[in-house]
């Protein structure tokens, strides 16, 4: 009988049965990992007011014999991340992340830079010295880019043209292509969203530094519009259906 | 359970369905409802029908009642300037059990929650705002639950009615009478240290 500990974000939960919760959790040392914590809704030492979304927790699980899940021993939390349940955008915000990570991510497979990613965003979300809408787009930028969807900001994805040469304030962006377009060849071009050069140019900055000096950053407020739009659709391109927490955010934001 | 006549295995069946009851316990309690009074049984099943029949929700703050008032908004000496907001009739049950609150209820009937997508649209906020403009309310008491879903909502809540010349104030939350401090999460205890208060 295996027991291994990790850190953990909890992404999700679910009730299973009267007195059982299933939980998602990204781990440092696992990925994405699902286990079945058990009386957790009635436990008033083990569990109460540890197992909450988006909490930063050290588990203790046991490793089931054969296809079952992992049994989750013990949790203690590391950072509770409580200013972002208080703010229902914040929330709304940490759960698409949450929501795009459950979705795309196989189950145990280590994926230790999204886990790094996710939470330095839901740190800076709970600090809130970053705007929510801002440390999105590095969220999603940064996300495709680990999941190996990156859009190429870099040149015009037809005729190759450096971003820096492409002459005009606005370019096009093609989800289809997952890159920029130049105005000429954007005339030709049936589905694409308009985004200025500087966003462009912003995403591209992301895209290629350190997360910590992302911060330094300063959008304008219909740039960073733009740019939350793109990435939104270019994630629903590739999901093939729209997140539920991003319907939710829609109606709120 | 073959072995049964089909009238018994009907019954089993039917109390196998309910939450908690396995097959065992189901075929014991149909066997005790055949060993009981005929008026017994009668009274059970007559209880049943009527459950449906006569439950419905109150008119003003949605709790399950068998009239058009629930009998807390039919009460002439409830608080009506005073309105406590609730997710569900087991948190308002929960607070009247407590008889510490003398008001009125709101039952939201949900928490927004974005990742099942469960808007303001969805829960009874828009009712909520309607009652608030059309009586004279002094307070809000938001009395939601202190996970996730319940903060975000009673932030929400508190954000929409703002406006509006009432004050708005959250139900504190702390250590548990009888409870052991080192079994106390540490935002719930951080909240217990904010919130202390002079003996």
């Amino acid at each position: 009988m295996s027991v291994f500990s990790t850190p953990a974000i909890l992404l999700r939960r679910t009730s299973y049965g009267d007195y059982d919760l299933i939980i998602t959790f990204l781990t440092l040392e696992k990925g994405k990992l699902t286990v079945i914590a058990k009386n957790a809704k009635k436990s008033r030492k083990r569990f109460s007011g540890v197992l909450e979304l988006f909490s930063l927790l050290h588990l203790v699980c046991r490793a089931s014999r054969g296809r079952g899940m992992p049994v989750l021993q013990e949790a203690t939390i590391e950072d509770p991340f409580s200013d972002i349940r208080g703010n229902i955008m914040k929330t709304a915000y940490a759960s698409y992340w949450a929501e795009l990570i459950t979705f795309w991510l196989e189950e145990e497979k280590t994926q230790a830079r999204i886990y790094h990613l996710l939470r330095y965003c839901l740190a800076a979300l709970d600090e809130g010295v970053i705007d929510a809408g801002v440390l999105s787009v590095i969220f999603q930028i940064r996300f495709l880019t680990i999941a190996g969807l990156s859009p190429d900001f870099s040149q015009c994805s037809k005729c190759r043209v450096d971003t820096d040469l492409i002459a005009g304030s606005r370019l096009a962006f093609e989800l289809a292509k997952g890159g920029i377009l130049c105005q000429r060849c954007a005339s030709k071009s049936a589905s694409r969203l308009n985004i200025s050069k500087g966003m462009v140019k912003q995403l591209l900055w992301i895209q290629n530094n350190d997360l910590k000096t992302v911060r330094r950053l300063k959008f304008n407020r219909p740039d960073l519009k733009d740019g939350l739009v793109l990435l939104e659709a270019f994630v629903m391109y590739h999901l093939g259906r729209e997140p539920k927490s991003l319907k939710f955010l829609n109606s709120i934001r | 359970m073959n072995h049964y006549p089909a009238p018994i295995i009907r019954v089993i069946h039917n109390f196998g369905k309910l939450p908690g009851i396995g097959g065992k316990t189901a075929e014991r309690l149909a066997m005790h409802l055949l060993n009981a009074p005929e008026a017994d049984c009668l009274e059970l099943s007559a209880s049943i029908g009527a459950l449906k029949k006569s439950v419905g929700l109150c008119s003003q703050c949605f709790a399950l009642s068998d009239g058009d008032l629930c009998k807390i908004c039919a009460s002439p000496v409830r608080d009506r300037a005073i309105l406590c907001v609730v997710e569900n009739q087991a948190d308002m049950v929960a607070i009247e059990k407590s008889g510490a609150y003398t008001g009125l209820y709101h039952l939201l009937g949900g928490l927004l929650s974005p990742m099942d997508n469960i808007g303001p649209n969805d829960i009874r906020i828009r009712d909520l705002i309607s009652k608030i403009e059309k009586n004279t309310i002094r307070e809000v008491i938001i009395a939601t639950g202190t996970n996730v879903e319940g903060e975000s909502t009673a932030s929400y809540i508190s954000t929409r009615l703002s406006g509006y010349p009432l004050s708005i104030t959250r139900i504190a939350s702390g250590v548990p009478m009888g409870g052991d401090l080192k079994y106390v999460d540490q935002v719930t205890l951080k909240k217990a240290m904010e919130a202390r208060h002079a003996l």
